[in-house]
């Protein structure tokens, strides 16, 4: 990650400098609350998804959201959304080369749920089965194929976006899809309901 | 168009993202061919049920402690660095008076935060991994010169995750983790220097913090959890 060209030099200074550097100031305050803000939840969501759990994700989407905002004036308008999320992914696998294999199983993600029993309590429980049915099939993904197709069918981004984030072709975006899908459909979808 | 044409690009095809052309022959294909008709359904129902359970971790997160946390770090400066400067030492001139200190609960409240997120960072929330209480307790038997109460209180929703030996304003403490759905409560346990206190809440940085005594013994809780059900943990904690 390049030094931005608005390093806080001028603020110390009493020259025009520091009016000017102010102004910059606040444009990126502008920016970081205009085009990186609304992207917290999918950052966090894609940082979840690659690193495990939620402390690193949340040290993952902090460092990206510091990487980002130091290379605010590389960004150049439009949707900010897949350059963020591309600071993630990258943040995120220099994260897992550095973190140290884990000897005991994520405890966090693991512990039985206690049981609710406030009104409507059993509708949120077979919802919550669903969602951790879902998200354990998409966890048991081969890295590769769990990145290509939360990119795709939890954030919703366009091939052509996931391959610049990805930095694999199109083609590759594709067969990935396909073959995470095929594994996905083996684990979730029973075969009669699909033979109707 | 064959199956083995059409086959890998189903999936392309319901994401729209094929030429309109190939989108077409597809559609031609699938009409006539019951097996490709069939895999194309089964990529609809994976869409479907993916889309009804919501697998968005940030769904069911919650995110405001991390959002303080990048608000504080990203919070651009109007003030030149010496007003911090100054700020810090007046802080730390007011940390060496003596005495009760007005702002020495402020200090206790940011040690007790920062504790309770670097018991989240640094991989090191528990030293005891257990939920339960007979592992749990007796492990701090000849660590401390106290034997902390380790209720369960997993049929209130707190469930109990571990123990920690931590040290809060330089005398040792036990720490209890408890796990409320995806928030983490770490409760911290030391002889008490004052007479019996109620619960008090307050807040800092996102984090709610409860304080009480009860027997000789004091207690602060830390937690993203929000106030009622710290409180509602508190209040089950003491008369446990």
């Amino acid at each position: 990650m390049t030094r931005t060209k608005f390093t806080l030099t001028g603020i110390n200074s009493r020259s025009n400098a520091l009016y000017k550097d102010r102004s910059l100031l606040e444009d990126r305050t502008q920016y970081f609350e205009n085009a990186l803000w609304p992207h917290l939840r999918g950052a966090y969501n894609l940082a979840r998804w690659l690193v495990g759990n939620r402390q690193d994700a949340e040290d993952v989407v902090q460092e990206s959201f510091a990487k980002a905002y130091q290379a605010a004036d590389r960004f150049r308008g439009g949707d900010a959304r897949p350059w963020l999320l591309a600071i993630v992914r990258n943040t995120a696998l220099t994260f897992l080369q550095r973190r140290k294999p884990k000897l005991e199983v994520e405890w966090s993600e693991n512990l039985p749920e206690p049981a609710d029993r406030t009104p409507g309590a059993e509708t949120q429980l077979i919802e919550r089965a669903r969602r951790d049915r879902v998200r354990s099939a998409i966890a048991r993904l081969p890295e590769e194929f769990r990145e290509t197709l939360v990119l795709r069918e939890i954030e919703g981004l366009a091939y052509k976006e996931i391959a610049w984030i990805m930095k694999i072709p199109v083609g590759t975006v594709m067969s990935r899809l396909s073959r995470a899908r095929n594994l996905l459909i083996q684990e979730l979808i029973p075969d009669e309901k699909g033979a109707q | 168009m064959n199956c083995l044409d059409a086959e890998p690009l189903l999936g392309a095809c319901l994401d729209a993202e094929l030429e309109p052309q190939t989108s077409l022959e597809i559609e031609r294909h699938l009409s006539g061919c019951d097996r490709c008709a069939h895999l194309y359904r089964k990529l609809e129902l994976l869409r479907d049920e993916i889309a009804a359970a919501e697998p968005d971790w940030s769904i069911d997160a919650d995110l405001r402690p991390l959002r303080a946390a990048i608000r504080r770090r990203h919070r651009p400066s109007r003030w030149p660095r010496y007003t911090l400067a100054i700020a810090a030492s007046v802080f730390v001139v007011a940390l060496l008076l003596p005495g009760n200190f007005p702002l020495q609960t402020g200090g206790m409240e940011r040690q007790l935060v920062d504790s309770h997120v670097r018991s989240l960072m640094a991989d090191h929330l528990v030293d005891v991994p257990s939920s339960d209480r007979h592992t749990v307790k007796p492990w701090f038997q000849g660590k401390l010169n106290f034997s902390p109460s380790v209720p369960d209180l997993s049929a209130d929703g707190f469930v109990l995750t571990g123990g920690r030996l931590d040290v809060i304003a330089s005398h040792p403490a036990a720490a209890l983790i408890y796990k409320r759905q995806s928030h983490i409560i770490n409760l911290w346990i030391s002889p008490a220097d004052a007479a019996e206190r109620v619960p008090s809440s307050s807040e800092l940085d996102g984090y709610h913090l409860v304080r009480w005594q009860h027997g000789g013994m004091a207690y602060q809780a830390v937690s993203d959890l929000n106030p009622a059900e710290l409180r509602q943990f508190a209040d089950l904690f003491r008369t446990r």
